[in-house]
């Protein structure tokens, strides 16, 4: 490894060439010229810099010109000080926002954290909004987001480990868990399998997600992603790992079950049975948002036996004019209720509401009169596509979105009896999922009796034990008085 | 912690609670939804004494057969045990007509349930293409592993159970005491008789021999309790539930009519009429409901069966031999031409099978108590 040059003016050209001379690279040399100072200006704070660096060298350097280390370093004031002897060091610190001061005739450099942290408001979250509890989402900044569960969770035992992922990006991993609580193995398969990413570049948590996933054909998330700070830490107290990715507004919670999915933090924050009340409509919701398109086409068009006479005949009567088949009918609209869901995402939020609710209005009419669908498609159509919101995660929505299309062919094909087989079948393709050694559908399967509990109905919060699922180390939620956990 | 396609889910340990799901589910699920048959046929007016017949002479001697041989072979399973205790050429031929009843047991039974598809809910569809996509969802779950079906027997239990339950008592509606009465007015050895040809409902139970070192709490040995205690709920619970199925039908039908029915048990859910219902027929909700527990229950069986021929053969790759079976099982529904024949054949088929199947366990433990042959401790 290169060493550092003992000349200013060679450090500079060393330096530039290490980093291949980048745009923002800048120096500052106070004084005489004696003491140099590079730092990135892309991450570097001005003011910062001012008040730690020029202004204390600057007055040291009037009192004492033939300044040495032993004399300048107490001066500054920034903490984590490292010292360096080659340049590729003194380099990738430069990349991770700290300032390098070289001073001439020495052959080592220090650095000094000087990163300038972008304060973003903080922002409600756009995706997973609820009506009761905190209105802040993650931000693009690792620490920031780090800072949030921090603030909930002040408990030695909380860790927070770092890696780097990233061959180029050299992106920051936070991963965070009880110390006390989540199972060892866990954790451990956390790093196995972070430490065996290789990738040039992580844009968003969503590459590490794929990454690390148990199978990478699975219909299904076998990761949670979240933007909400609070469903983290709550994730956090169950035992369960979190992974924070810097430049990434949505966190990893592993390990998942398809549970947890359907489960949203508000149910928490309102009084037990309004909390379950909310639960039961939303399972309700996902559960007409998957099959009823199916289940339509399945008693309409293959067994419409078990459905009411004047019901048949109503409906059957409401398709009088329509020249498309049914399938096809229920086809044509779940397209294009996809289209609008896509386009509607990619407007511009003043027009997106006007324009959806207008467009949708005279779409809808339009294709009745037309002839290309019925009024009951129409409205069977709406409904699942309303019901797919209803749950609060939008990966697992977009898993029944697709599979949707599946049952929808299952019951054209064979009916009430092609949906039952068509449902099995994407059941069992649950059933062999596993999220981090935990089944994906625990705790009904592997059956957990007690993990039950917080299934259709909500966890009471006076509940003092964790669940088995996540097989914590620690099952009782309140630490012992006086355990090493508590401050 | 290992991924999705580990031996992990080709072996998982069975947890008890776990155990009696599946064990409930596939009772349940194999039914065939005409046990009142025999019932009705036997002992007329009687037929829930020979349930009561079948439960002691079948599901009682094969729980605690359950036990024995875990206590003998605690990490072997009855395919695993028999060569040693009968030797290889031997051994190898009693597992290979034990498993091969099942083979022919599950063609049958494939049949049979495409026909009471294709009778209730499909009727221009060819048996073959129900039969083809139910093995072809079949074969999804059993091709990876043990653990899907034991993960879907514990998913489906709950509600799949319940609605059973409530649409059996609902079906009691039309119940007329009298098809019932006399308490006694069979000879005791019809209700024996009875019993013995009734006994296969119970047969589901010997599939646990093939699993038998899974079923614990923890890894290591497993109790007796762990086992006995959720297989006598298990059957137990599955009694109940064919006890109300025999009520309702000799019930409502009275013991001459109940055996014309091909499907008696379905033939009383039909009768159910609950008004302002949004359905017109409950009795297809209630097919639903039993398609979900026998497609549980056939994979099971698949999954076990392809993973003792497995043990057997050790060349053999699990998901061929899954595959392979997949389409033996296929061509052998082919095979029938009817499905009167079909179900004449099942009903004979499912009376007699019960003798090799059952019979099979108890001649390999007796001979290993005879020779003292036991099997392999671990830890």
């Amino acid at each position: 490894m290169p060493s550092i040059p003992l000349l200013a003016a060679e450090f500079k050209q060393s330096i530039g060439a290490t980093l291949n001379n980048p745009i923002d690279l800048g120096f500052e040399a106070p004084g005489v010229g004696k003491i140099t100072i590079a730092f990135l200006a892309s991450f570097t704070n001005k003011n910062d810099m001012q008040t730690h660096f020029l202004a204390p060298i600057g007055r040291l350097l009037q009192e004492k010109p033939d300044c040495n280390w032993e004399t300048l370093l107490p001066v500054i004031s920034q903490e984590g000080r490292i010292e360096r002897e080659s340049m590729e060091d003194a380099a990738d610190d430069l990349l991770n926002g700290f300032a390098v001061i070289h001073l001439e005739g020495s052959a080592r450099t220090y650095s000094f954290d000087a990163h300038q942290i972008v304060k973003q408001p903080p922002s409600a979250p756009l995706v997973e909004r609820t009506i009761r509890g905190p209105k802040i989402s993650l931000l693009e900044d690792i620490n920031q987001n780090i800072l949030m569960i921090r603030k909930q969770i002040r408990n030695r035992e909380l860790k927070v480990e770092g890696i780097r992922i990233g061959s180029r990006s050299q992106t920051k991993i936070a991963v965070l868990y009880l110390q006390d609580v989540a199972n060892p193995q866990i954790v451990a398969e956390v790093h196995r399998r972070l430490n065996r990413i290789e990738i040039d570049g992580i844009a968003d948590s969503g590459y590490i997600e794929q990454m690390i996933s148990d199978n990478h054909w699975a219909l299904f998330p076998l990761t949670q992603s979240t933007e909400r700070p609070d469903k983290l830490v709550a994730a956090i107290l169950e035992g369960r790992v979190v992974i924070i990715v810097d430049s990434s507004s949505s966190a990893i919670i592993v390990p998942v079950t398809v549970n947890e999915l359907y489960q949203s933090p508000e149910d928490y924050y309102f009084p037990f049975w309004f909390g379950v009340f909310l639960r039961i409509f939303r399972i309700l919701g996902n559960n007409i948002a998957v099959t009823l398109p199916g289940l339509y086409i399945a008693m309409l068009g293959v067994n419409p036996a078990l459905l009411p006479i004047k019901f048949t005949l109503a409906t059957a009567g409401g398709r009088i004019g329509v020249a498309l088949p049914l399938v096809v009918e229920i086809l044509f609209m779940e397209f294009v209720v996809e289209i609008f869901r896509e386009g509607s995402l990619r407007l511009p939020t003043p027009v997106s509401q006007t324009l959806g609710v207008a467009s949708g209005i005279i779409l809808g009419y339009a294709a009745v009169n037309a002839g290309i669908v019925s009024n009951i498609t129409l409205i069977v159509s709406i409904i699942a596509a309303i019901a797919s919101y209803s749950g609060p995660n939008y990966e697992i929505g977009l898993s029944w979105r697709i599979l949707r299309f599946g049952l929808i062919m299952a019951g054209a094909t064979f009916g009430l009896y092609g949906l039952t087989i068509g449902g099995l079948i994407i059941l069992a393709h649950a059933a062999i999922q596993n999220s981090f050694g935990v089944s994906y559908l625990s705790p009904w399967a592997p059956l957990l009796p007690m993990g039950l509990i917080d299934t259709v109905f909500r966890r009471p919060l006076w509940l003092k034990r964790r669940f088995q699922i996540y097989q914590p180390i620690d099952q009782n939620r309140l630490p012992k008085k006086g355990g090493r956990g508590n401050p | 912690m290992k991924d999705a396609r580990t031996p992990e889910l080709l072996s998982p340990v069975i947890s008890p609670v776990n155990f009696f799901a599946l064990l409930l589910v596939i009772l349940l699920g194999l039914d065939f939804l005409d046990f009142p048959y025999e019932a009705a046929k036997t002992c007329g007016p009687n037929g829930y004494w020979p349930l009561l017949a079948a439960f002691c002479l079948a599901a009682l001697p094969l729980i605690l057969l359950l036990v024995l041989m875990r206590r003998r072979f605690p990490n072997q399973n009855l395919t695993e045990a028999a060569p040693q205790v009968l030797g290889k050429p031997l051994g190898l031929a009693g597992n290979l007509m034990f498993l091969g009843c099942f083979v022919l047991w599950l063609i049958l039974a494939i049949k049979d349930s495409s026909e009471l598809v294709v009778a209730y809910f499909l009727n221009r569809t060819p048996v073959w293409a129900v039969s083809a996509f139910f093995l072809i969802g079949v074969g999804y779950v059993a091709v990876n592993g043990l653990a899907p079906a034991l993960r879907l027997a514990a998913f489906v239990l709950i509600p799949t159970v319940l609605f059973r339950f409530t649409m059996q008592i609902f079906a009691l509606q039309g119940l007329k005491s009298a098809y019932l009465l006399p308490l006694f007015a069979r000879p005791p050895l019809d209700y024996l008789t009875g019993g013995a040809f009734m006994a296969n409902v119970f047969l589901p139970i010997t599939a646990i021999f093939l699993i038998l070192p899974l079923v614990k709490k923890n890894p290591g040995n497993g109790r007796a309790s762990e086992l006995a205690i959720p297989a006598l709920s298990a059957a137990f619970i599955a009694a109940l539930s064919f006890l109300l199925g025999i009520l309702g039908a000799i019930g409502s039908f009275g013991a001459e009519l109940t055996p014309r029915f091909a499907w008696s048990e379905f033939a009383t859910i039909q009768q159910i009429n609950i008004p302002f219902l949004v359905l017109e027929q409950v009795g297809l909700i209630f097919l639903v409901i039993w398609i979900t527990m026998f497609f549980v229950a056939v994979s099971f069986y698949f999954s076990v069966v392809a993973r003792s021929l497995g043990r057997q053969f050790p060349g053999f790759n699990y998901r061929w031999t899954v595959a392979v079976l997949v389409l033996l099982v296929l061509v052998g529904t082919l095979l029938f031409p009817d499905a009167i024949t079909a179900h004449a054949m099942f009903t004979l088929f499912r009376r007699w099978l019960m003798l090799p199947v059952f019979v099979y366990p108890w001649i390999v433990y007796l001979v290993a108590l005879l020779r003292g042959v036991k099997g392999k401790f671990e830890g």
